[in-house]
């Protein structure tokens, strides 16, 4: 099990170092030391009008960006392909928004629910991508029957494309994206933090012996 | 509009709750035209409920158990001789909105322990734990239009992140400095006095018989030198003998608050 502490994982078991057909959209924190490659410009459409990522759009699947990772963490394999079906499953609830057909939307926000259990399954990956599933899964569920916004919608977009381009991303950084999550009116939080935040106010908890 | 001055139990409902009962007390505070907190309430915090989340988070990390964590948390309530509501013991236990009762079980064939409810629950919490504490922290001093009430003898100083837990400084005040507090409060023992008599006629408990110690003490040896322990059994006295007149004290334990402000003619608002 990884050490939590290592919040940036050393990727040059990970990638190696040969030529890519694209190029990759990624942070110097998550390049292999010494990798020759540029950083790309930021995809500054990451939120309204974004599209499907292509392969001329900059955008490095997993599987390129880590090769030998998938087959080294069966974890990471898990998450790779629960991304993209997570990320499938947004595009359709956004589109089906904007067409106004908020069943077809209720029902791709249901598919994408049923799926965040198994992909925190998965956090051995790292502190990051685990807090960012569990708030991404109390988001969705504390937001009850209430219809979801196009501003929600592409932000739980941004975030399930961010994991899924820096799954290893650091504990700070997903606390960033959390931080997405409730500027666009979403409850992050599991109501029994809100028991224990009761528990320890009792105004005698701590108070001097 | 009034002022609020903000006491420890406001401060915990808004950098450590969730849902209704934070929302209850961030509107509170926008009934105010300023917003007064005392670094006492901070101290007061640092040392109570925020500990207590990182005591927690760090019992989730090190244990790797639920279970044996909530178990911990019963075992920490006995040895302070404190109760813990049964039911909300019981709700923590049930964690019914935990992400860990929507796994399905055969994901355990795959995914081993980590797809066991008391892991998932484990980790669920403790990674929402980790973000309380840092947030709390970071944001202590936000929820307030002014600070007042500075505690010089107060180091303030914020936990670590190592090793997988927060590292914490029991902090609170050096032991061989005398407690700022005492200074400005010797100089009016007539309100010190007046809050011992309003003491001494609350039900008998065991905050109450603390309370009275650190009081009596200021009121027949006012030169001696007060320590951390009194300064923090001082508790609700604090609030009541230091606030502005023209203030509220703003609070979600009103029954503890109203006798000892009352005593000293100032007034007390809930959310």
């Amino acid at each position: 099990m990884p050490d939590r502490d290592a919040e940036v994982i050393n990727l040059a078991d990970y990638i190696k170092r040969t030529d890519y057909s694209e190029p990759a959209r990624d942070t110097a924190e998550h390049t292999a030391a010494g990798s020759k490659h540029e950083l790309p410009q930021e995809d500054t459409t990451t939120f309204e009008g974004a599209s499907k990522p292509t392969a001329d759009s900059g955008y490095m699947s997993m599987e390129k960006l880590y090769p030998l990772g998938t087959e080294k963490s069966p974890e990471l394999k898990a998450a790779v392909r629960l991304l993209q079906e997570a990320e499938a499953f947004v595009d359709e609830a956004l589109q089906a928004c904007r067409d106004e057909d908020f069943l077809a939307a209720a029902i791709a926000m249901q598919e994408l629910k049923a799926l965040l259990p198994e992909l925190f399954c998965c956090r051995v990956i790292g502190d990051g991508f685990g807090a960012t599933i569990v708030a991404l899964f109390h988001s969705i569920k504390n937001h009850g029957d209430h219809a979801f916004e196009d501003g929600q919608f592409v932000t739980i977009r941004f975030l399930v494309r961010k994991l899924a381009s820096e799954p290893f991303l650091s504990f700070e950084e997903a606390q960033k994206l959390i931080d997405e999550l409730e500027d666009v009116g979403f409850a992050v939080e599991s109501p029994e933090i809100g028991i224990l935040a009761d528990i320890v106010n009792d105004d005698v908890v701590g108070s001097g012996t | 509009m009034a002022k609020a001055y903000i006491d420890t139990t406001i401060l915990t409902n808004v950098l450590l709750n969730v849902g209704q009962t934070r929302e209850k007390s961030k509107s509170a505070l926008a009934r105010y035209s300023e917003t007064q907190l005392p670094e006492y309430a901070v101290k007061e915090f640092r040392a109570g409920p925020f500990a207590a989340f990182i005591w927690l988070h760090n019992e989730l990390a090190q244990s790797h158990s639920y279970g044996s964590a909530l178990k911990a948390l019963q075992a920490l309530f006995g040895s302070l001789k404190r109760n813990m509501p049964a039911t909300a013991f019981q709700a923590l236990v049930n964690a019914q909105n935990s992400i860990g009762h929507y796994t399905p079980a055969q994901l355990e064939k795959k995914y081993g322990a980590h797809a066991k409810l008391d892991n998932i629950l484990c980790d669920e919490v403790r990674l929402s734990l980790r973000r309380k504490v840092l947030r709390a922290w970071a944001g202590r001093h936000s929820i307030a239009s002014k600070p007042v009430l500075s505690l010089p003898c107060f180091d303030g100083k914020g936990p670590e992140f190592r090793r997988g837990i927060f590292e914490l400084k029991r902090g609170g005040c050096p032991r061989h400095i005398d407690c700022s507090l005492r200074a400005r409060m010797i100089k009016r023992p007539d309100h010190l006095i007046a809050l011992r008599d309003a003491v001494m006629r609350q039900p008998q408990k065991p905050e109450n018989a603390r309370r009275l110690k650190a009081l009596n003490n200021l009121v027949r040896v006012p030169k001696q030198h007060m320590n951390d322990t009194d300064c923090r059994r001082l508790g609700d006295a604090v609030f009541a003998f230091f606030a502005p007149r023209d203030t509220r004290i703003l609070t979600t334990n009103p029954k503890d608050h109203r006798p000892l402000a009352a005593a000293l003619g100032k007034g007390v608002d809930t959310p």
